[in-house]
């Protein structure tokens, strides 16, 4: 009888579904690693366990950080100098609180108060008067924002017992 | 013999080398992988600057009951501050309850009442994020925070 033919098969992984998922995988880690460090410092918050999560903030919140040293961390940039960073969280903030629907009342409306807040984060080693001076500038004429939101650890369960 | 080779020259297929790719890019992977930290999601405590003082007029409520709270840095204890409330101390280890319950007293009384936040010189955030977490706690939610003038 005749021999079976034995036939030369290369045998080849598809290697292209692969590449596909691990580039993909990169875009991901690429794209969430640049989202999650854009604003938010990596201090050390303190802990509350009455504190809401913060879910659903709006875009064109303004976030303050500051570090334990006192210095002021505002959209990636650090300010060493107090007096720098005072001018240009004050310039940022008249600049924001423009676009920014205030709350009716009486009097002139350049008075009114704004109802955005700002979030401040701070360090729990922060001495408090760093975070004053923000709010000084908040309350400040032609700001007016009186709505602050104090950034901190959500507690565990384990923690809140 | 010239069109011998020049046909297995057209059979040879050309294949593009994709290990050293697909090495780095693993690579790649394992780094941003490695090196990603997804922040937890912060919480917030919502606090207030006062309404009635400086350059706002809004009319201030006289009648309103208030509590004043001075947090007061204490750099002989191991907690570091104590609290005042309406002159009356709170210290030691168990300083947050008592706070806590005298606080939740006077808000069970007056359930219209407000606190106002004094924070002492070098008074650290995390003091006054605990403080305003008892005032929570005691569902006292008009926090306004008072401060001395500040040089700068």
């Amino acid at each position: 009888m005749a021999r079976r033919k034995q036939v030369d098969y290369e045998l080849k992984m598809n290697m292209t579904p692969m590449i596909d998922v691990v580039f993909n995988l990169i875009i991901f880690f690429m794209i969430v690693t640049d989202l999650t460090q854009q604003e938010l410092e990596d201090l050390v918050l303190p802990k509350a366990d009455m504190a809401q999560k913060d879910e659903n903030p709006e875009e064109k919140r303004i976030i303050i950080n500051i570090n334990r040293k006192g210095e002021y961390i505002h959209r990636r940039k650090n300010f060493k100098c107090v007096d720098d960073a005072i001018g240009h969280i004050r310039d940022h903030l008249s600049t924001m609180v423009k676009n920014f629907p205030r709350e009716k009342g009486p009097g002139d409306p350049s008075m009114w108060p704004s109802e955005q807040p700002v979030l401040i984060r701070a360090d729990f080693k922060t001495e408090f008067k760093y975070i004053q001076k923000v709010m000084q500038i908040c309350a400040e004429k032609g700001i007016l924002i009186y709505k602050i939101e104090l950034a901190c650890s959500v507690a565990k369960d384990e923690d809140k017992k | 013999m010239a069109g011998k080779v020049t046909d297995e020259a057209a059979r040879e297929e050309v294949e593009m080398q994709m290990t050293p790719m697909i090495d780095v890019t693993f690579l790649l992977l394992i780094f941003f992988m490695c090196s990603i930290k997804f922040k937890l999601l912060d919480g917030k405590l919502a606090a207030y600057l006062p309404k009635d003082v400086g350059v706002n007029t809004t009319p201030i409520d006289d009648q309103m009951e208030k509590i004043e709270i001075q947090v007061v840095r204490d750099k002989r204890t191991k907690i570091g501050f104590y609290i005042v409330v309406n002159s009356r101390k709170f210290r030691g280890a168990n300083m947050l309850t008592d706070f806590y319950r005298q606080v939740r007293d006077l808000h069970i009384k007056a359930p219209d009442v407000r606190a106002t936040v004094y924070p002492g010189d070098e008074i650290q955030y995390g003091h006054i994020i605990k403080v305003v977490n008892e005032c929570l706690r005691a569902q006292l939610t008009q926090i306004t925070f008072r401060g001395t003038p500040l040089e700068g």
